[in-house]
């Protein structure tokens, strides 16, 4: 070990030596690059004072070397110290020796080339310059980090003063706030107050902006649900549509049907029976129908067929599940009728056939008869086996007195023939009728005079007194149709000419429940047609106001010439 | 300047989700008018926690209580105390953590692993939700859905008790509801999150500091 540090001593005494040899060497070594003088005062003043310190440890501190640790392990502080020392020394050497060699290195390889490159002492001088610059920049960058770092220290410390004292200031409110509610005190309710008074117009203005806007939104909503809205509207509103028509089909169907019972119910004594429509034939020349009963309804030939309360026409080509009917506006239809009013019988025949017209007009009228416009035409009965009173139409036009040639009226039916939906047909025989029928199936060939519908009065006459006397005790004629056989009534002498004109066919309300005998055998043989007072369809035009009915004469006892038996 | 600047932003997003409270969310309750809303104001308390740290969370949570007190106070003295101290709790949760803590959390992991003899530990991220010494923060965005959701459940948990003791019957539907508005309170946080934070700056600041740039 020793002999090593000598070794490592020689050397650098053998450096030195070397040095004072070659004095040329020591001149190339610039004056900055020599190790001051005050450092190697220092370095001869330092074992001096450490008078305790070992040769050894001098010499190692001289040569920049490691320091013998562990030496004297005694004192631990000096060791520490001269370890410490020891380090720094030994690294300022060896920094020192690093750039004296490179100096050195550098100013040989400059000799080097001295002689053939003259301009790099410019470029030296130019780099010591930087340097020189670039030591004086870093000390001014230094000391401006200085300044910042002391400005941000001095803001932070006001930032974080800053933030406590709101800290501070919240807290104090929010404690003062808490303590109100405990203790009432007005300095105590400042905060609330100030609160209140700055926030009070901010949320109501707030408010005020956010309802307008929701409720746009809302209007937007709205209006965006108008379409979807309004698709099931329409949805709704064609059912309803359709449920209308449903409805209103099913009124007008009621209505048809009510009007057919109605008129069934006043003229059940006619044996009527409903039947649907299932075929039309209006041609040209023809109208014809054809109905869903037949024979099995107990339906025959030339029985009459009704609808909205007037007549439509005669049964022909009965089968047993279907009949036809030809309306009394085809050509080939002839009614006997009479007028309502004047009791001026005739035959009604259809115009189809003859002009394309839906009408009738009515022939073999008398001569002297002027039907007035508007008059009602009824069956008369006679021929076929129809009811009597059933309203065939209105008079339309009479010219019969203007023209001579004419001997026609024209008439407009009661019913409706391009509506015809529902029907009925009155199954109605007349007595007579029946029993020449029994007769003809009997095989009765012998000839018996037919009852006749006339009413024969039961009463003889007696005396013309008694006759006078007994005639004031008769009750008032009244213009009740249909007359009960065997009654008073039927016994006076305008019974016996006719059934009594003041047929309630016109005048719907004088119906009376003596017509709607409740048994067909009761029945008297001349009934007449009852149409129902509301049976007439609204859709149905009507011809101008019908003539009240004239009144027929009636049996007046005192008018009444009776001649005595001599 | 700039903290100046920031505390003023920091005051608008505190009176605006007031006013969104008291004005708007009754229009937004779910089912109907007499519905359930949930708190903008604590997703407003929990972004600026999460985003400003605790000084800013106590002072945004004493304005938002005194405003609440001051204007709807249906309880005396409940908001003005409520509103601080559950910001404040779900801040020592939720909140940045302070450069001193995170390293005395690293040193302490660190002996830790030496103690062990572990070079690296792996910890999943549910764990790092419940582990009390993590060392660094859970995302942001993570943190502040979470922190809406405890203070709101706080405050609800405080009502019902509340309810309870004043002699109401407590059924499933109390609780069915405070669900419910913790659930509304954690999605409108979800939902204001970026934008608030963006108003506040923080991902400019990102945007910086990837750069390379000063921080703000």
């Amino acid at each position: 070990m020793a002999r090593n540090q000598d070794r490592q001593f020689g050397e650098s005494d053998s450096l030195k030596n070397l040095g004072a040899e070659i004095p040329e060497a020591e001149e190339r070594i610039p004056a900055w690059a020599v190790r001051p003088a005050e450092e190697n005062k220092n370095e001869e003043a330092a074992p001096a004072a450490s008078d305790s310190r070992a040769p050894e440890e001098e010499n190692s501190l001289r040569r920049g070397n490691a320091p013998l640790f562990g030496l004297n392990e005694e004192n631990g502080e000096r060791e520490e110290k001269v370890k410490q020392e020891t380090a720094d020394k030994s690294r300022a050497d060896d920094a020192w020796t690093r750039e004296a060699k490179r100096v050195e290195s550098t100013q040989h390889q400059r000799s080097g080339r001295f002689g053939a490159e003259a301009g790099d002492h410019k470029k030296d001088e130019k780099e010591a310059s930087a340097k020189r610059k670039n030591a004086g920049s870093k000390k001014k960058s230094s000391r401006k980090k200085k300044k910042k770092q002391q400005e941000e220290d001095r803001r932070g410390f006001i930032r974080s003063m800053m933030v406590i004292v709101i800290c501070a200031v919240l807290f104090i409110m929010v404690a003062m706030m808490v303590l109100s509610n405990f203790i009432s005190h007005p300095l105590l309710a400042l905060p609330r107050k100030m609160v209140t008074t700055i926030i009070t117009p901010v949320q109501s203005v707030f408010t005020t902006v956010t309802d307008s806007v929701v409720n746009y939104l809302r209007t937007l909503k709205i209006r965006g649900n108008l379409e979807y809205e309004y698709e099931q509207l329409t949805i709704l509103l064609d059912d309803y549509a359709n449920q209308i028509a449903q409805n209103e089909e099913l009124r007008r169907i009621n209505e048809e049907l009510y009007d057919l019972l109605d008129e069934q119910e006043r003229n059940r004594s006619m044996n009527p029976v409903a039947a649907t429509v299932i075929g039309t034939d209006s041609g040209n020349y023809f109208s014809t129908l054809t109905l869903d009963v037949g024979s099995s309804s107990g339906v025959e030939e030339y029985m009459a067929v009704v609808a909205q309360g007037g007549l439509v026409g005669v049964t022909y080509d009965v089968e047993e599940n279907k009949c036809q009917v030809r309306c009394i506006i085809d050509s080939d239809c002839t009614v006997a009728a009479l007028i309502q009013s004047s009791r001026d019988q005739g035959s009604v025949k259809g115009t189809l056939g003859i002009n394309g017209e839906p009408m009738c007009r009515m022939y073999y009228l008398p001569d002297t008869s002027l039907p007035r416009p508007g008059d009602t035409v009824v069956t008369s009965g006679v021929g076929l086996e129809f009811p009597k009173g059933i309203p065939i139409g209105y008079i339309r036009e009479s010219t019969r007195g203007m023209e001579e040639n004419k001997s026609y009226v024209v008439l407009e039916p009661v019913v409706d023939f391009q509506h015809l939906e529902y029907v009925t047909v009155y199954r109605y025989k007349p007595a007579y009728a029946e029993e020449a029928q029994a007769r003809e199936q009997a095989g009765v060939l012998e000839l018996e005079p037919l009852s006749t519908p006339r009413i024969v009065p039961e009463w003889q006459l007696g005396s013309v007194s008694d006759f006078i006397f007994g005639a004031t005790e008769t009750p008032a004629p009244s213009a009740t149709p249909g007359v009960q056989p065997g009654s008073q009534q039927a016994m006076q002498p305008g019974a016996m000419t006719q059934a009594p004109t003041a047929t309630p066919a016109t005048q719907p309300g004088a119906i009376s429940n003596a017509t709607l005998a409740p048994d067909d055998t009761d029945l008297p043989e001349n009934l007449e047609y009852i149409p129902a007072s509301d049976s007439t369809p609204s859709p149905t035009p009507r011809p101008t106001a019908t003539p009240a009915p004239t009144p027929a004469p009636t049996a007046d006892p005192g008018g009444m010439t009776v001649e005595e038996e001599e | 300047m700039k903290e100046l600047k920031k505390g003023l932003k920091a005051l608008l997003i505190t009176v605006l989700a007031y006013l969104i409270q008291v004005c708007v969310m009754e229009h937004l309750a779910i089912g109907g008018d007499d519905g359930i809303t949930g708190s903008v104001v604590f997703s407003a308390l929990a972004i600026l926690t999460v985003s400003c740290g605790k000084k800013y969370a106590f002072c945004a949570s004493c304005i938002i209580a005194m405003l609440m007190e001051s204007m709807l106070s249906a309880v005396h003295g409940l908001y003005i105390i409520a509103y601080p101290v559950i910001t404040m709790l779900s801040a020592q949760f939720f909140a940045d953590m302070s450069d001193r803590q995170r390293e005395r959390r690293r040193m302490l992991n660190d002996g830790r692993r030496s103690r062990r003899g572990e070079q690296s530990v792996r910890i999943r991220w549910w764990t790092q939700l419940i582990h009390y010494q993590r060392e660094g923060d859970l995302p942001a965005h993570l943190r502040i859905p979470l922190c809406a959701g405890l203070m709101d459940m706080i405050l609800n948990i405080v009502l019902i008790a509340y309810m309870y003791l004043i002699g109401i019957d407590m059924s499933f539907s109390h609780f069915g509801r405070a669900f419910v508005s913790i659930l509304y309170t954690m999605a409108l946080a979800v939902l204001l999150m970026v934008p608030t934070r963006y108003f506040l700056g923080m991902y400019r600041r990102k945007k910086k500091r990837e750069k390379g740039g000063e921080l703000l």
